[in-house]
């Protein structure tokens, strides 16, 4: 058996190349606080809603018609650092052929910190961590949690509100920023693959995979806000389904194997959850598989119905290919 | 198998339309090119019709085997 050893993790070195590193990010440049309890999020047209969420930063007006808004988003792994550099960037183009620049960090980090108004999360770079602990009076025992590789875009929009912008770009830039993500870590996937033997291969990234984004935005007199949008609110709420009294005797007997559910709808429900979350290649291997669940089970039952013995079948099933060629 | 043998099988009530038969080969392809040449050319949005042609192929299937 093998031995439980004690490992001391290592912390990130904070390094940062100064000379390259653009100064207008601002993600990594400042730090930014949020409510542990509050979040915006899409809602369908004719939702009502409260008026005092509707006021979305109505205090922040745009410069010159355009406010400047950077889009964050913390991916599920740490990747590569580059040149010993824990934060750089990368002009990534995009579909439409234009350079985007997208900034990468893998030393930010969350703390949470009580105050009597309310609880709140400090996203921070680690390299402003005396800064951040003095500005909120914070100290040790704060708790911190080290974020995995954290991605900004920047870009600016024009609008006379927040909400405007809001309402009218920014699910579009969602998808956009969605796709500069998925450049990046396709990329990252191809060259893990040149360099390491047993390479970790990260799926595409979904609005599932990312549920919500932070960003923060600037408009007139540097005023500046922060918040988090979620693009599935479900998915951020912190609300479970609930299963009925029929329900939960159906689970327990899925789980206890007494129900007779067929092989094939778990692996359609399998196929289909993993495809939702983003996991496309293991989910259509998924939906394969009960393809060819089922129609081994459509060869099977007809072969008996012919007459041919079920110790034949089942001697054949062992050597029977695939049957979706 | 699926595009010989499925039609003629099938009882005269259940022979599969030809939908179902351009459903069944896109998904015969899609299977053919990730297995045999590693293509894998569906994204997310295509990702959901794939799903949805396996659904409409599962309940045929089914509808097969309960008349058999």
């Amino acid at each position: 058996m093998s031995k439980v050893i004690c490992v001391k993790l290592a912390f990130p070195k904070f390094n940062r190349d100064e000379v390259t590193f653009p100064i207008d990010n601002l993600f990594f440049n400042t730090s930014a606080s949020f409510k542990t309890d509050e979040f915006y999020g899409f809602t369908v047209e004719d939702a009502i809603i409260h008026p005092d969420v509707e006021n979305i930063f109505s205090d922040i007006a745009p410069k010159e018609n355009k406010y400047i808004i950077e889009i964050g988003a913390e991916l599920n792994e740490l990747y590569p650092n580059l040149i010993n550099n824990a934060d750089f960037f990368l002009d990534i183009k995009d579909k439409n052929g234009i350079i985007q620049k997208i900034y990468c960090s893998n030393q930010m980090a969350k703390v949470f910190v009580h105050t009597d108004k309310n609880d709140l999360f400090v996203l921070y770079n680690q390299i402003y961590k005396d800064k951040v602990f003095e500005d909120y009076k914070l100290n040790e025992n704060n708790n911190v949690q080290y974020l995995k590789t954290f991605l900004t875009w920047q870009f600016e929009l024009e609008g006379r509100s927040v909400k405007e912008i809001f309402a009218e770009f920014l699910d579009k830039k969602f998808e956009g920023f969605l796709s500069l993500i998925n450049e990046y870590v396709s990329s990252v996937n191809y060259m893990q693959q040149e360099i390491d033997k047993f390479p970790l291969i990260i799926p595409s990234y979904s609005r599932f995979t990312v549920p919500y984004f932070y960003f923060i935005i600037k408009g007139n007199e540097e005023k500046i806000g922060h918040g988090i949008i979620a693009t599935n609110i479900k998915h951020v709420a912190y609300v479970p389904d609930n299963f009925s009294n029929e329900q939960t005797i159906k689970l327990k007997d899925i789980v206890e194997k007494n129900s007779e559910i067929n092989l094939w709808d778990i692996y359609y429900a399998n196929g289909k959850s993993l495809i939702m979350n983003g996991q496309l290649k293991s989910g259509i291997l998924s939906l394969f598989t009960c393809c060819e669940l089922i129609l081994n089970k459509y060869i099977n039952e007809s072969l008996l119905k012919s007459g041919v013995s079920k110790s034949k079948i089942e001697d054949s099933s062992k050597i029977l290919p695939l049957v979706l060629c | 198998m699926l595009n010989i043998l499925l039609h003629p099988l099938a009882p005269d009530k259940l022979k599969p339309n030809k939908d179902l038969i351009g459903m069944i080969n896109s998904l015969r392809k899609i299977r053919n090119d990730l297995i045999h040449y590693g293509i894998f050319k569906l994204n997310y949005d295509s990702s959901f019709d794939f799903t949805n042609y396996v659904f409409d192929f599962k309940n045929y299937m089914s509808e097969l085997i309960s008349n058999l």
